[in-house]
């Protein structure tokens, strides 16, 4: 009962706080929302047991997504007069594909199976490491080759123009 | 040079209503956390009356001889693992002691669990806010002494209650918003830098048993390293919503040199982790049994993924040689220049905490945490009275002799029952704290581009070095 | 495209890195230095409109203020300027205990220095060690003349009093005490590798650069100049006394600072060998009643702490000089600043003003 209801908090938490990126109209309010839907979802993980998920979420995406948005915001603007515009000419077009959309994934879900079960799973850290060198180790190289690619590349944009 | 009579210190506090508003707030939350734990004492003494007919039985129930006394079962209100001492967080035999005290039955465990885990938090807070209490004070002792001067000596007996003046200096002073500042983001802010300083605590094993650490979660380190991670959101929101241009390339800065020395910092921790095969703290402490040789500062690799993790910890927790976010003589002011009263308070008590925990989390991954060298008990009583002597003088007299009676206790082989560990991990952290306070008083500033070159060109690389290391030594070492 | 657009910083006259009421206008682009302009006269007490209004006698404690923390050598070339005009000798005791003031003082100022320095980088405790040290100056002084910081001491025609055998027993202490002082501030300080990265490379100045601009002091002689009043055009009894000049060759913050603290070395020996040769005797030249010097005019210069310290004097025949003008070396070595502080970083602003030493009491005056 207790994990019900801590479930159903946090999807509250989560969605309020997703709400809350697309409707404040300050974009550092935003920003902030979205921290808060991300600590929303760490604590998700928490509830399915997935706690090396807990701490990597919070770490990469609390930690350091949500400072990478906010340098991008706080770098690229005033500092004051963050506040955006909230609606185009498209916002009902945009509203009845989004209703679509939200119906078709709906009717998608409710259709699936999900194979539920009372399972705890083990130690997540080991499982997760050995899945990464045995089973999915090309996506793992991949990923972090990616990581390379974009690191050298900010750090050639970000050269200052005077090279030697 | 002639003898002047003490000046008469002016008393400049304006006492207006939201003093009295924000003191009585305090004193409200330090009279919850008493209340809530203070109780313990008349409780324990009804048990003392109501259900032992000896001091010694009393003793005994109370040290963990669980198996004398007659309120424990067997089944899920069994004794704690290690047969040793449960004082603090083991939820089922503290709530039950002190239920089965006042005659009430067995609650259902689900209730235990989470009164249990209230009464940890405000321990814990307690310990925080004492123990930054205790640090800062000592701090502007120390550093006084190394700079041949005696440091704050005029309020209370050799200064002791200077830093309790000095809140109480900072909840009277004027609570400014700059008029164009982002009002929400100016208070939260401060909130944000310091609720994960105090939640790392969670996972501070103090000693050596279950009770000791307030959970003991399996991702442990992680949980630590992801709770730092969130501090750099609250000092980006500082420095942004002080609406100043110089606040922002504070914040700016300051940022950049945690996020860069987060990197090296999660690096050379993984080193420990790897020896240890598991991320919890208590684990990794257990991985070092075996006396000083075992300790996870020589054994892989002596000495570097120490001294790396040292340096990235001072860097993250904004001392100097890297205090430049907060570094007045530097040009650019730093992220809190606009902050005043309690907000500018908390920051800094975020500060301290994270240097102390910083010690905690060193001394449970390096230096063997609660291990002692195996002469302990005479070892632990010769540096009780070495403390005690060394602070004779600065001692009242009371405390003076209560401190050479219980390093006498100690030194004649008392029976401690595990809070011997809880002294040990004390004083390594309290040891690597000074030697951070000794480096503070010595070394001047590095500039912002040093930093940042420090970090990346010198510090990644050793502890990358470092890490693959530890991983092959550990391969090899496992056939 | 973005564009970058320079931002002006103010480093406004109430600054802990200022050292005194300096005022500096900083243009940067980025985190670079595109111009760094001094705006003075944040202290200007007006000293050289005073002297014209003022008798000679009268003057002499305001000369104190011009440079106040080395305010021995002030009185000095005041007083030897007006015993230049009057054409009087001091006594030979005089002029040594002048000598030994005035070096004194230079230990005093230079610890001042050394400490403020070390603050500006970021180091607080040397800054304690070297107050705890100059204390026992201060001390020294208090005894001789009763001041500590503005004195009054040199008097025209001699001092203002003898100095008692238990001073120069004093100053004897003094010299065997100060030597492990320094070497402990060397191995705080001068080892620092932090010091060091913050000071070496740090705000070059050539020679030809500084020449140029009339710089003096060891700001000169930390770019290789070597060039000292004490034995360029000797003043006191300097030719008689053994000691070396330190000079150093890059020119940087970190020169100028080893340039300044050996300079406490050679100031410990000149003491030194002014005990030794200290005569009895008088302290005091004859005076005429009035002290109304011929009409002429001097120009008189002394090593200070901080330079060239100089005093341009006109006397029309009356008790008012007709004209005092003050060359201050604050003020003149100041004026490189903005050369050197250009291309720099933020950060380095700091040490540079640090490492020219100056003192807005004469910059200003």
């Amino acid at each position: 009962m207790m994990e019900a209801l801590a479930f159903y908090a946090t999807a509250a938490l989560i969605l309020i706080s997703a709400l809350g990126v697309v409707l404040c109209r300050n974009l550092v309010h935003s920003a902030m929302s979205l921290a808060l839907s991300f600590l929303g979802v760490a604590v998700i993980y928490i509830l399915l047991h997935a706690f090396f998920l807990f701490g990597v979420q919070v770490l990469i995406y609390v930690g350091a997504i949500t400072v990478l948005i906010m340098f991008g915001i706080m770098l690229t603007r005033d500092v004051e007069g963050n506040l955006v515009q909230q609606t185009n000419r498209q916002h009902r077009m945009a509203a009845a594909s989004a209703l679509a959309t939200f119906i078709a994934l709906t009717y998608i879900a409710f259709q699936s199976h999900f194979n539920v079960t009372n399972a705890t799973p083990g130690d997540s850290v080991v499982g997760i490491g050995v899945a990464f060198i045995s089973r999915y180790v090309v996506p793992f190289e991949v990923a972090s080759l990616v990581l390379l690619v974009a690191l050298v590349g900010a750090i050639v944009i970000a050269r200052d123009k005077e090279v030697d | 040079m002639t003898t002047a009579t003490r000046p008469r210190v002016p008393r400049g506090i304006e006492y207006n209503l939201g003093f009295f508003v924000r003191l009585g707030l305090l004193l409200g939350v330090l009279g919850g956390i008493g209340a809530a734990t203070l109780p313990a004492i008349p409780i324990l003494g009804y048990g003392l009356l109501a259900h032992h007919d000896s001091i010694t039985s009393y003793v005994a129930w109370l040290f963990g001889w669980c198996q004398h006394s007659e309120l424990v079962s067997e089944g899920i209100y069994g004794c704690g693992q290690y047969g040793l001492p449960v004082p603090l967080f083991e939820p089922a035999v503290v709530m039950q002691r002190v239920l089965g005290l006042v005659g009430l039955g067995r609650p259902p465990k689900v209730t235990v669990d989470y009164v249990v885990a209230i009464i940890a938090s405000l321990i814990l807070l307690h310990f925080v806010v004492i123990s930054v209490t205790l640090i800062i004070y000592i701090l502007r002792k120390v550093i006084g002494y190394m700079q041949a001067r005696l440091g704050p000596m005029r309020v209370g007996p050799k200064g002791i209650l200077q830093t309790l003046i000095d809140a109480v200096k900072l909840l009277a002073k004027e609570d400014t918003i700059p008029g164009t500042a982002d009002k929400v983001m100016f208070t939260l802010a401060p909130v944000v830098v310091f609720i994960p300083a105090l939640l790392v605590y969670v996972v501070v094993p103090f000693g050596d048993s279950k009770g000791f650490i307030a959970r003991d979660l399996n991702i442990g380190i992680l949980y630590v390293v992801a709770m730092s991670s969130i501090t750099v959101i609250g000092i980006i929101l500082a420095g942004w919503a002080s609406d100043n241009k110089y606040a922002l390339f504070g914040a700016m800065r300051a940022a950049a040199q945690l996020v860069s020395y987060e990197v090296p910092g999660v690096l050379v921790v993984l080193g420990p982790v790897i020896m240890a095969g598991s991320l919890g703290m208590r684990d990794i402490i257990l991985a070092q049994k075996g006396g000083v040789t075992e300790w996870f500062i020589w054994s892989p690799v002596p000495l570097v993924g120490f001294l790396v993790y040292l340096i990235s910890s001072l860097a993250e927790t904004n001392i100097t040689p890297f205090d430049l976010p907060e570094a007045e003589s530097e040009l650019v002011s730093g992220y809190n220049v606009e902050y005043s009263g309690m907000k500018f308070g908390l920051f800094f008590l975020a500060e301290f905490a994270n240097s102390f925990t910083v010690c905690f989390v060193a001394a449970a991954l390096f230096l063997g945490g609660w291990y002692a060298p195996p002469v302990f008990k005479l070892a632990a009583g010769l540096t009780l009275a070495l403390s005690v002597g060394l602070c004779w003088i600065e001692l009242p007299f009371l405390l003076r002799w209560a401190l050479a009676a219980s390093a006498l206790a100690v030194c004649l082989g008392m029976p401690d029952h595990g809070w011997g560990s809880l002294y040990w991990m004390m004083l390594k952290a309290s040891g690597l704290q000074f030697l951070t306070m000794w480096i503070r008083a010595t070394y001047p500033r590095v500039r912002v581009d040093q930093l940042m070159e420090f970090a990346w060109k010198g510090l990644i690389p050793i502890s990358l070095v470092y890490l693959a290391a530890v991983g092959l030594w550990a391969a090899i070492n496992q056939k | 495209m973005p564009k970058t657009e320079a931002l002006q910083i103010n480093m406004g006259p109430q600054h802990p890195s200022t050292h005194g009421v300096l005022r500096v206008i900083l243009q940067v682009d980025g985190e670079w230095i595109t111009s760094a302009e001094p705006d003075l006269g944040y202290l200007h007490r007006s000293f050289e409109k005073l002297g014209e209004m003022r008798t000679y006698i009268n003057y002499l404690p305001l000369t104190d203020r011009w440079d106040y923390l080395s305010a021995m050598n002030n009185n000095l070339v005041y007083v030897m300027a007006i015993e230049k005009l009057l054409g009087i000798e001091t006594p030979e005791r005089c002029q040594w205990l002048r000598m030994i003031l005035s070096e004194l003082q230079r230990i005093a100022s230079h610890l001042v220095f050394v400490g403020t320095f070390g603050l500006d980088v970021g180091a607080n405790t040397p800054f304690l060690y070297c107050f705890r040290d100059r204390e026992k100056i201060l001390d020294l002084f208090e005894e001789f003349c009763g001041a500590r910081l503005t004195y009054t001491c040199m008097r025209i025609g001699g001092l203002c009093g003898d100095a008692p055998d238990s001073w120069i027993e004093g100053v004897e202490n003094f010299l065997n005490y100060l030597p492990p002082m320094l070497d402990e501030l060397n191995a705080l300080l001068t080892g620092n590798e932090i010091f060091i990265q913050r000071t070496k490379n740090v705000g070059v100045m050539s020679p030809e650069l500084a020449i140029s601009y009339g710089a003096s002091g060891p700001f000169l002689r930390g770019s290789g100049v070597k060039f000292d009043i004490r034995k360029a055009q000797p003043y006191l009894k300097y030719p008689e006394v053994d000691f070396d000049i330190p000079v150093a060759e890059n020119g940087d913050c970190y020169d100028r600072y080893i340039c300044r603290f050996n300079e406490m070395w050679e100031s410990l020996k000149i003491v030194r060998q002014c005990l030794d040769k200290l005569p009895d005797g008088d302290v005091q030249a004859k005076l005429p009643k009035t002290i109304k010097p011929p009409p002429g005019e001097t120009y008189t210069c002394i090593e200070s702490p901080r330079g060239e310290l100089g005093v341009y004097m006109i006397s029309d025949g009356t008790e008012i000089p007709y004209r005092l003008k003050i060359r201050g070396p604050g003020f003149v070595n100041l004026s490189v600043f903005p050369e050197l502080a250009r291309g720099w970083k933020l950060a380095d602003v700091v040490a540079i003003l640090g490492s020219v030493d100056i003192v807005m009491g004469e910059v200003d005056r």
